[in-house]
């Protein structure tokens, strides 16, 4: 009987987790050492949570439920102090890595449409 | 001219151009430089545009930049007959030309501004205090509804004692937000700062006012916030109600993430049951569908994705 509550008990705890407050989520982790990310969403219905670093930049490509369908690798150096920003439009979206620490302004420029992964 | 070395610069777009807009202070000649560069959709290089805007009694303006298909419009401080008058200036990325509207209506001075597109229109939300009146405490919120050819359609000033409410004059407010809802409806959200405060941490209420499109007020509600936290950083507009998500810190590196509900006749604050160790990356989230966004998390090095559902 007691194991019977003691169960009930840890159920109830799970739906209260999953379906309180009117809403529910659900989630996925993904990896490890890793600062903020910034994170589009895609044509396609898909989601981007892109990692840009110093001399490589990684996209983690996820579908609405948020499986991970890809991961696209960009050997591309940006300077350190770098800052992103996404630019959308209908069918696609840019995403530009640009720096000010000399008098210029340089800009890396990706232009992403719709990704379907190589099978 | 003596610029300073620090330029922040962002990228814009309108409805097909890209805008590269570039703010430098010269305060030797006491204007604000703007350089904006514009792009078609391709990044094909077109044009650049320049403008200098002059400070007001000797300081740098909070100058602001919209895009409205592809035309930019800035909005500033100036001055008319040696008052402080607010202007709306449509900058046309393809001709350069510039149209400039002055506002002055019943002497107020525009103090800080939201602006948004509804349709072919667009309102104004601002804070005002009247003008000539450097050290008076009182400021209010001021509503402009505007056609496509910047002319004044509509306007409303909000005070407590238009609004029979008592509990709002004692706070500053500042607009939040306006935003459309269902039927042509608009919903303005302020923030009240208390007159007597200490700033910051000081206990603040959100002010809701649901107009229909002429801006006449269908209902006012006030809300008291979490301390200081109530900045919306994402809207979901569903059925007849609207969905604002804001964070409140709980300790280092977490954070939680709550819920306003905007109806007609009242809001409700919910707080969202994830989970209370992990720091919510609300600013970077984007909405999944119709009713559904996706947010970055993090903790302890890892980093998540999350769904939530209305």
């Amino acid at each position: 009987m007691l194991r019977f509550l003691f169960s009930s008990f840890l159920i109830f705890l799970f739906a209260l987790q999953t379906t309180g407050q009117h809403f529910k989520y659900s989630d996925r982790e993904l990896y490890l050492g890793m600062g903020k990310l910034p994170l589009v969403a895609a044509p396609g219905n898909q989601f981007h949570l892109w990692h840009i670093e110093r001399y490589q930049t990684k996209v983690y490509e996820f579908d609405q439920e948020l499986h991970h369908l890809d991961t696209k690798t960009f050997n591309h150096p940006v300077k350190a102090a770098f800052r992103s920003e996404f630019l959308k439009f209908h069918s696609f979206y840019y995403t530009l890595m640009s720096d000010s620490a000399s008098e210029k302004i340089i800009a890396l420029i990706v232009r992403v449409v719709l990704w379907t992964r190589q099978n | 001219m003596d610029l300073y070395k620090f330029r922040p610069y962002y990228f814009t777009k309108g409805s097909s151009n890209i805008f590269l807009v570039q703010k430098t202070e010269n305060e030797n000649y006491g204007n604000t430089l703007l350089s904006i560069n514009v792009f078609d959709s391709v990044f094909n290089y077109k044009d650049a545009i320049t403008l200098t805007v002059p400070y007001i009694n000797g300081l740098p303006q909070n100058l602001q930049l919209h895009p409205e298909g592809d035309d930019l419009l800035l909005l500033n401080n100036t001055f008319q007959k040696g008052e402080v008058a607010f202007s709306i200036t449509r900058i046309d990325a393809s001709t350069h030309q510039l149209s400039t509207k002055v506002f002055n209506p019943e002497g107020l001075q525009f103090m800080d501004h939201k602006l948004f597109m509804a349709g072919d229109e667009l309102i104004l939300q601002s804070q005002v205090k009247e003008n000539g009146t450097e050290n008076s405490q009182e400021k209010f919120s001021y509503l402009m509804k505007l056609n496509s050819d910047l002319e004044v359609i509509q306007t409303l000033f909000v005070s407590a004692e238009e609004l029979h409410n008592l509990e709002l004059s004692g706070y500053f407010l500042a607009p939040v937000l306006v935003a459309s809802l269902p039927g042509k409806n608009l919903l303005s959200i302020s923030s009240g700062i208390k007159k007597a405060g200490k700033g910051r941490g000081d206990a603040e209420i959100y002010q809701f006012l649901l107009m229909d499109s002429n801006l006449n007020i269908r209902q006012s509600y006030v809300q008291p916030a979490v301390k200081g936290r109530f900045t919306p950083l994402l809207t979901i507009l569903k059925d007849k109600s609207s969905y604002f998500f804001y964070t409140e810190e709980s300790r280092q590196d977490a954070n939680l993430v709550h819920k306003f509900e905007a109806s007609a006749t009242s809001g409700t604050d919910a707080l969202l049951m994830l989970t209370p160790t992990y720091h919510y990356d609300l600013g970077r989230a984007v909405v999944s569908g119709p009713d559904s966004f996706v947010m970055p998390y993090y903790q302890r090095g890892k980093v998540g994705l999350v769904r939530v559902n209305l």
